[in-house]
Formats: C-alpha cells, sequence, structure tokens
C-alpha cells in the first residue's frame, strides 16, 4: 500500500486566456528547441562527413563528442515533443474537452517517452508493458469516444473493459482519466443516459451488476436524468433498536466517542439491506448538545427505486443537487432520498438547526456528509467522506476531510470538481487489486477505507491531526448516547416538487408513521 | 612524393578548419542554451487547482532536466572538439591526413 497524499481543495479556475498564453510560450519553446535539435543534428553530421571511420587513436574523443550531440539532439527534440504536447493539453482545457488534471495523465505517456529519448531507447514495446499499461491506452480509446458521441462512447467503454478486463475499472491511471472527464461532460453523460448508452454497457459485459455499478458511478456525478426509473420517492425514518442501541434496564445506551477517523470509519452503518443505514450519537456540551451522524452508503444500485433510499436514484439526486447543470436536465431541486432520510433522522433525533454536528459516511454517505456541510442553515462543523464523489460539492471552508483511493473510480467521477478552502483530500494507493464480478471495485469497499482510516491516525500531517482534533473537540471526551434509524421509501409517492422544508430542511411534520420527507 | 605530401597537408588543414567551424556552431549552441534556458519555462502557473499546478510543475521540471541533460551533452561534445582541434594542430593533423 501507498503513503498518503494531502492536498487542500483550494481554487481550481484558470482563465482561458491565461491557459492559452501560456501554451503559445510552450510553442514557442517547442519551436526553439526544434530548432537547437536540428542545429546540434547538423553539426553531427557535418562532422561525421569529415571521416570519423579515419580517426587516429589521438582523436578518438571525437567519437564520444558525435554521440554526446545525436543524445543532446534527442534531449532537446524530447523536449520539444513534452513542450508541444502541453501545448495541446492547455489549448483542449481551454476549448473545455478536458480538465487541467488530464495534464497529469497525458504526462504519464509522455513522460515516459521524454525519459526514452534522453537515453535514445526508441522502444515503444516498453511504455505498454506493467501494470498501467492498458490505461495508457485507455485516454485515447475513451476520450476519443467520448469526442465521437454517446453512442460511440458506451461501445468504446465496453470495448474497453472486454479488451482489458475488470482491472482496467481499478487502474489508478483510468481513474485519473474519469476523473478528468467527470467534471466536463455533463452534457455528454445527460445524453448518454438519456440514450440507454450506459445499459448497453451492461448487456455487453454480459454482467448485469456492473452495469449497474457504473450505473452508480455515472450517476453520483450528478449529470443523468430523465428517466421514468430515476424519479425520487418520499422517504420515512423509524428508530431501531439493535443490539448496540436498545435501551437497557439501566438507562439510555452509551458508547466511548471516537478517537480518530478510524473509530468513524468504524461505526460507519455497513448492514445488509433492511437493517439502520444510518447512526446518531449525542454527546453532552457545556452549551447544549453536540452530534456525530453516520451514513451507510449505497445498498441498492438498482435504478428503479424500491424500497431501499440508499439507491443510485438517491445517488442521481444528492450529487445533482450541488451540480450546476441539474437544472438543465430536468432534475427537480431537492436532495436525493438518502439525504433526506438523513435530514428526517437527525430531526427526530431531536438535532437543532444551531447544534453543532459531525457527518461521516461512506460512498453515497459521504456526498450526503458533504452536502450537509454545505448548507448554511445547518451548524455543521465538519465532514468525512470514505470514497464519496464530493469535489463537486463548494462546501466551502467548512472542513470536509474526503479520503479516496487511487483505484476508486466512484470519488473521480465527481471530476476535479469545484473550489473549497475547507476541503481536505487525503488519497492512498492500494496497490495493485484483482478486481471480480462479485467485487469489481475493491478499492471501494468501505473495509478498504476502514484501513485508510487507520493510516489517516497515524500520519503526522499537521492537517490532519489538526482535523482529528476537531473530533476530539466536539465529543469532549465524553461518552454518547446512540441511536439508530432505518429509513425506507414510501412506495407510490412521487416526489416532482420539495415539499415545505422542517428545520433541517428535509420533513413535514404531519408524516406518520415515523418521520417522513419528501 | 611530395604532392601527396602537400595534398595530406592541404586535406588536413581543410578539415582543421572544418573542425574549426563546427567547434564555433557548437559553441555557439552551447551558449545560447545556457542564456536561454534559464528563462524559457515558468516555474508554476497560478490560479490552479493545488494537484493540478503540482502536476503541471512537474512536466516542467522534466523538461528542464531535458534541456539541461542536452546542454551539458553539447558542453560535452565542445569539450572533446576542442580537445580533437588542439591535437590536429599540435601534430600537424598527421592522423586526419593519415
Amino acid at each position: 500500500m501507498g503513503e498518503l497524499s494531502v492536498r487542500g481543495g483550494g481554487s481550481v479556475s484558470v482563465e482561458t486566456e491565461a491557459l492559452l498564453a501560456e501554451a503559445a510560450r510552450l510553442s514557442t519553446v517547442a519551436h526553439i528547441l526544434h530548432g537547437w535539435a536540428a542545429r546540434a543534428c547538423g553539426i553531427r553530421d557535418r562532422l561525421g562527413e569529415l571521416g570519423p571511420g579515419e580517426l587516429g587513436p589521438g582523436l578518438a574523443g571525437l567519437a564520444a563528442g558525435l554521440r554526446d550531440l545525436d543524445t543532446a539532439s534527442a534531449g532537446f527534440r524530447a523536449g520539444e515533443a513534452e513542450c508541444t504536447a502541453l501545448s495541446w493539453s492547455l489549448v483542449a482545457s481551454a476549448g473545455g474537452y478536458a480538465a487541467a488534471d488530464w495534464l497529469a495523465t497525458v504526462g504519464r505517456e509522455a513522460g515516459t517517452r521524454l525519459g526514452a529519448g534522453l537515453l535514445g531507447v526508441v522502444a515503444p514495446g516498453l511504455l505498454l508493458a506493467g501494470a498501467s499499461a492498458s490505461a495508457i491506452i485507455a485516454p485515447g480509446v475513451v476520450l476519443g469516444s467520448l469526442l465521437a458521441g454517446p453512442g460511440a462512447a458506451s461501445a468504446g467503454l465496453a470495448a474497453l473493459v472486454e479488451q482489458h478486463g475488470l482491472p482496467i475499472l481499478s487502474d489508478p491511471a483510468f481513474v485519473a482519466m474519469v476523473r478528468a472527464a467527470g467534471g466536463n461532460l455533463d452534457e455528454f453523460l445527460a445524453g448518454l443516459f438519456r440514450s440507454g448508452g450506459l445499459f448497453g454497457v451492461g448487456a455487453a459485459l454480459d454482467a448485469p451488476e456492473n452495469a449497474a455499478l457504473l450505473v452508480g458511478a455515472a450517476s453520483a456525478s450528478g449529470l443523468v436524468a430523465g428517466t421514468r426509473g430515476l424519479r425520487e420517492t418520499e422517504v420515512r425514518v423509524e428508530r431501531r433498536m439493535t443490539p448496540r442501541s436498545a435501551v437497557s434496564p439501566f438507562g439510555p445506551p452509551a458508547s466511548a466517542p471516537p478517537h480518530g477517523v478510524g473509530d468513524l470509519a468504524e461505526r460507519i452503518p455497513a448492514g445488509p439491506p433492511g437493517e439502520p443505514q444510518i447512526r446518531i450519537e449525542r454527546y453532552e456540551g457545556d452549551d447544549g448538545p453536540r452530534w456525530i451522524v453516520y451514513s451507510s452508503g449505497t445498498v441498492d444500485f438498482g435504478v428503479v427505486p424500491e424500497r431501499e433510499p440508499y439507491d443510485s436514484t438517491s445517488n442521481l439526486h444528492s450529487v445533482a443537487d450541488a451540480s450546476a447543470s441539474a437544472g438543465s436536465v430536468g432534475l427537480p431541486p431537492q436532495p436525493g432520498a438518502g439525504e433526506r432520510s438523513v435530514r428526517a433522522a437527525m430531526e427526530a433525533a431531536g438535532i437543532a438547526p444551531g447544534d453543532p454536528v459531525l457527518v461521516v459516511g461512506h460512498s453515497a454517505g459521504g456526498i450526503i456528509a458533504a452536502n450537509l456541510a454545505a448548507d448554511p442553515r445547518l451548524s455543521v462543523v465538519g465532514a468525512v467522506s470514505f470514497g464519496g464523489p464530493v469535489a463537486q460539492v463548494p462546501s466551502g471552508s467548512t472542513p470536509v476531510l474526503s479520503v479516496e483511493h487511487a483505484e476508486d473510480l466512484v470519488p473521480a467521477t465527481a471530476g476535479t470538481g469545484v473550489a473549497a478552502d475547507g476541503r481536505l483530500v487525503v488519497e492512498r494507493s492500494l496497490g495493485r487489486l484483482e478486481p471480480t464480478l462479485d467485487d469489481p471495485l475493491p478499492a471501494h469497499a468501505l473495509a478498504a477505507y476502514r484501513g485508510t482510516a487507520d493510516a489517516v491516525d497515524a500520519s503526522e500531517d499537521p492537517r490532519l491531526r489538526d482535523f482529528a482534533r476537531l473530533v476530539g473537540d466536539l465529543t469532549g471526551g465524553s461518552p454518547a448516547t446512540t441511536t439508530e434509524w432505518h429509513a425506507e421509501r414510501v412506495p407510490g409517492a412521487e416526489t416532482l416538487a420539495p415539499a415545505a422544508p422542517g428545520p433541517i430542511g428535509a420533513s413535514r411534520a404531519d408524516a406518520p408513521p415515523g418521520r417522513s420527507a419528501s | 612524393m611530395t604532392a601527396d605530401l602537400a595534398l595530406a597537408a592541404l586535406r588536413a588543414s581543410r578539415r582543421a578548419e572544418a573542425l574549426e567551424r563546427e567547434l564555433l556552431a557548437v559553441r555557439v549552441l552551447r551558449v545560447e542554451v545556457e542564456q536561454m534556458r534559464a528563462g524559457l519555462l515558468l516555474d508554476r502557473l497560478d490560479g490552479w487547482h493545488a494537484g493540478a499546478a503540482e502536476n503541471y510543475a512537474g512536466r516542467v521540471r522534466e523538461i528542464r532536466v531535458a534541456i539541461a541533460g542536452a546542454e551539458h551533452l553539447v558542453r560535452e561534445a565542445e569539450g572533446a572538439l576542442v580537445a580533437a582541434l588542439d591535437h590536429a594542430r599540435r601534430n600537424g593533423a598527421p592522423h586526419w591526413a593519415s
């Protein structure tokens, strides 16, 4: 496993004019390097014509000089190629086809070429060897297809997986490409979903569960809509008495406070369908109650809403709620069912808008946590997302810790996202993975993220230490009163427009049984 | 015999002149690279997402390394040419002429 990489979520905006100016500069540099390479090459050729074969032993060093000029020329040409590629990338970025981060993806190939050029090695086969070989090809296959249109894209993606197998979905280079594409291809994805392209991918793979996962990932980018299957419904929540939360004859259940990010990850509900998806801990502070809310990830990957609110329809709406394109693709301005479930449970648990809250979630729960952190009506003091596509949530200066695996496709679907000064992204590589049909995205599993959460606690990074202190300050080290909540959709109760919000922003006061949120 | 020697001397002289011309060309190239290299590329661009800026800076660093490496090799070649020219002058260019 790799080391943790921590980065802030600062500004992502780059002025188009600045991009084009730098592209022009690089193009000029490429031209200069081309000239230098040609001159070095010319000098070498002319010296060679003097008769290197006739050099006596006293002038043998000149042969080395000729080789130096030859290699120098190759070095200048490699630099020229790199400048040209960078320049082209910038122009493409300015044109809206790719995000700035895509430079990193393109750079891997160009960087390898650069090294090869310097060494005078021309061995394209070497560039395609190793674990990332298929992903190096991927941008050409998929991005080319994306630009060609939705139909070609679905065929391209299907061909990609057929050709390279499921591991392509966990390849960091492919994930980086998805991240680059995710932030810029709103309309494409919308059109793709309408055309049923993603379902076409599933059929081509003869693996519907994988198609469902892909739909989940695509819908998590918040950019697809328009089918009946993705219409939202009302939800209701009810408290469940589980062995961990049942009230005993000796009083309410108490649990020790979490001592770090690892403990937070450990407490995220991950039960099978029918089990509670939400856990709420109440801590008594001097100035009133403080809370930690835990939200599960996606339980049902189906695209047609059944009883489970943590489904792909909810993912779509949760992320789309934060997307600027939501209106343009016809999405009603309301949170997804999962988010409304959490808000309803929060109200039912007694959380008031001014109470300090820390929200923690995995996958879909991560986007819910980030969305709540971005809600100015709430007093969310921090949020933790494990594998959630949170990059496009404008959570501002609220601390949001986003833990992501380099091989996890799901957080990458949010693209490069929007600026959020409080967002802290912790990335870690899990190394080579072996996906299976039962577990096509192993890097997305909560169990894997729990391991990384422990690594976060062990880190000496001051920003991560600050976040751990935030958790400690919230709980005050006191034990918590814990409740667990189960949410479900209300059959036949489609929501076409948001109802009057409650204090937390989702419930209706007259909604028996349990708490209902539309 | 005399004619052969004269021809050999002429060829040696012309090769030495050619060597001198190419040495000048290499020297001009080396100085040009040396002078321009520092200002060719920006270290980083402002206003980028931190990750993108670092990636960009990384790629620019690679180009810098490539150019610096090439400049070093041009300097090495220049040294080899200087040595060759000195050798040719010192020995009346017998190896070129032989």
